[in-house]
């Protein structure tokens, strides 16, 4: 593994530490309900929010599973010289919708709101895909860097 | 600072071959990195010639639209002017019409009694635009009669190797064969006639001979009445040597390299002369090219009276230990034909296909296409053209280096490259494979035989070659090149 492939999966880490820190304020400082989220009749506020915590951080866990699943087929998988650009956009949506897939089993699975559930749902997909995003944007293998949308505007490494 | 090569007959243009890719992976002295050369030749369509001829351009373009900065890649600067005949009227076919055998007959002048005391009636009437067919005596009295240094080329060399006096020595080498037509004659006599003509004007010239001899013979070539004879060469060669020996080459000569082989090769040969007289190339043109570029070398110390001897450990293969190089600079020299053969197969088979794609469909996501082709703004039909010539080359260099590690003998194995990698075996006779048939697999063992601790591997070498080029020499096409030939390094 040369330094540079430690480099980056250490980031990848780094961008999902921001993730995880946004999950511990969102629970910290009660976000759900400071944006009107209720917890159905018979469930205490405090059990709502730990159980809001376990789903967001199972949802994060699986988006990172899929950022390291990238990275490791982009960097030991499918030679990148002899692999369509087309594949390559596949398997990373395939990523993505594995992200995105992990959000809907959260709101599925996850605490019911009695009302704006739809903002509980909105934290778990746009968190997902939004830090799945940024991790392959900016820190995929150097075979396939701008192979991502967008990252060619931003990756000058 | 340039160095000079007349290169005789068809031996002399191969050698000629492998300056050219030598000089294209860096192995020409780097206070010395041009070359002018001059291809001698009565038979101006020799199948040998015409391929040198074609190789220097294609070398040329790339030198020119490549700006690769490196120091090693394409850093000669090759000047081929000829191929020069010394048949100088081109009605003239015979030595009866040169030397006007009719006349002098009727005449009854003693010229006529020479000609006919020196050579056969056969050989006065045989036609040597196509060669001197194994009959040195024949073109070395030709040459004689046609060199003249105050007409081009020979005036033009002339002017080069007084220009280069001024800026240091002068480094010139005749190439050819001893025991053929063209280049057993022509090597002594226009050595003789150079240092002559120079006399005391260049009194830091060296001269140096590459002389090869037999490393191959043929079977005859049918419905042809004269031609050379396989089974005179040994005799022709103990002549020949015995003839420089005797007439004191080596109070003129700074260096004499004699190349040969036991086992000699056989060659197809189709015809006498003309275009399909084209002779594969030999690994002894990578050996005779090891001791050119070591002549070439002017910072290397020298010895009068030295002897030095090239052999390899094992008769039946040529491996990169057994290239001959000079102590102190010679593994670098193996290291970059090493380089180049690794850059080779990687450009052309794993660079090439996503270059043509992106040059076709405009753009690319590829890494190494973005940063450096896009990102610097090249311009696109420069690189095309650039890229393209390039893969022109180094399918050349690929198949010279194919068939020098592949002679026609029983039983040779190669020793420096596996042709397996980049090349299939079809009816006993080796092809470069096309792209879809390259198996990244087995990239690992292109080089034989090497004691490096790195293993080569596609998939590094296609990361590395997205890195930064940090040279501000490299520039439009060249630095993306440049930044291939960087990953390629071993």
């Amino acid at each position: 593994m040369t330094k540079r492939t430690v480099a980056d999966l250490m980031l990848i880490i780094a961008v999902y530490a921001v993730y995880w820190s946004c999950i511990y304020l969102a629970t910290s400082y009660n976000l759900p309900q400071q944006l009107q989220v209720v917890p159905p009749q018979g469930v205490e506020e405090t059990d709502f929010l730990l159980n809001f915590n376990y789903w967001s951080l199972v949802v994060m866990g699986i988006s990172l599973l899929s950022a390291f699943g990238w990275y490791v087929l982009g960097a030991w998988g499918p030679k990148a010289y002899s692999t369509a650009l087309g594949t390559w956009i596949l398997i990373w949506f395939m990523g993505l919708a594995l992200a995105l897939a992990a959000g809907f089993m959260a709101i599925w699975l996850g605490p019911q709101a009695g009302e704006k559930a739809y903002v509980l749902a909105a934290f778990y997909l746009v968190a997902a895909a939004l830090f799945y995003y940024l991790a392959t944007m900016l820190f995929s293998p150097v075979n396939i860097k701008y192979v991502v949308p967008g990252s060619k505007l931003f990756r000058r490494w | 600072m340039s160095n000079f090569v007349v290169a005789v007959g068809g031996s002399g243009a191969k050698l000629m071959q492998s300056l050219v890719h030598m000089g294209a992976a860096g192995l020409l002295p780097a206070q010395r990195r041009k070359l002018f050369a001059l291809l001698v030749d009565p038979d101006e369509n020799n199948g040998n010639v015409q391929d040198c001829q074609a190789l220097v351009k294609t070398y040329n373009q790339c030198h020119e639209l490549l700006k690769t900065g490196s120091d090693d890649l394409f850093s000669a600067a090759i000047n081929l002017e000829g191929p020069w005949t010394p048949i100088r009227d081109p009605r003239v076919d015979t030595l009866s019409e040169i030397f006007q055998y009719d006349k002098l007959v009727q005449a009854k002048a003693p010229d006529a009694e020479l000609l006919d005391l020196f050579f056969e009636k056969q050989e006065i009437n045989m036609s040597i635009k196509q060669g001197f067919r194994g009959r040195p005596s024949v073109g070395a009295t030709v040459f004689a009669h046609s060199v003249r240094f105050d007409e081009p080329p020979w005036s033009d060399l002339k002017e080069r190797i007084k220009a280069q006096s001024a800026e240091g020595s002068v480094r010139v080498i005749l190439a050819g064969s001893v025991f053929g037509g063209s280049g057993a004659s022509g090597v002594p006599t226009l050595v003789r006639l150079l240092a002559s003509a120079f006399g005391g004007q260049v009194t830091n010239m060296h001269l140096g001979l590459v002389l090869f001899l037999p490393f191959f013979q043929f079977r005859p070539v049918p419905g042809e009445e004269i031609q050379a004879d396989p089974a005179a060469f040994p005799m022709a060669t103990a002549e020949a040597l015995k003839y420089y020996h005797e007439r004191g080459f080596l109070d003129f000569c700074n260096s004499i390299y004699c190349v040969g082989e036991e086992v000699p090769s056989q060659l197809v040969v189709s015809a006498v002369g003309a275009a399909e007289q084209r002779n594969e190339p030999h690994f002894i043109e990578l050996v005779a090219g090891m001791g050119t570029m070591r002549f070439f070398n002017d910072q290397l110390p020298s010895k009068s009276g030295a002897l030095a001897v090239a052999g390899r450990k094992s008769e039946n293969t040529v491996a990169w230990d057994d290239l001959p190089y000079d102590e102190h600079k010679g593994r670098d020299l193996t290291r970059k034909l090493q380089q180049m053969a690794v850059f080779s197969v990687a450009y052309r088979y794993i660079f090439y296909p996503q270059i043509e794609a992106a040059l076709t469909a405009g753009k690319s996501q590829t890494a190494f296409w973005v940063d450096h082709v896009e990102r610097p703004k090249v311009d696109r039909a420069l690189a095309g053209r650039a890229l393209r010539e390039l893969y022109d080359y180094v399918g050349k260099f690929l198949e010279w280096f194919l068939r020098v590690s592949t002679p026609h003998r029983e039983g040779f194995v190669p020793g420096a490259i596996n042709p397996n990698v980049f090349a299939v075996r079809e009816s006993g006779s080796w092809r470069l494979k096309q792209i879809p048939e390259f198996n990244d697999r087995d990239f690992p063992d292109l080089l034989l035989n090497r004691l490096a601790r790195t293993r080569l591997d596609c998939r590094s070498i296609y990361e590395k070659s997205a890195r930064a080029v940090n040279d501000k020499n490299a520039a439009g096409p060249g630095l993306l090149v440049r930044a291939i030939y960087d990953a390629c390094a071993a």
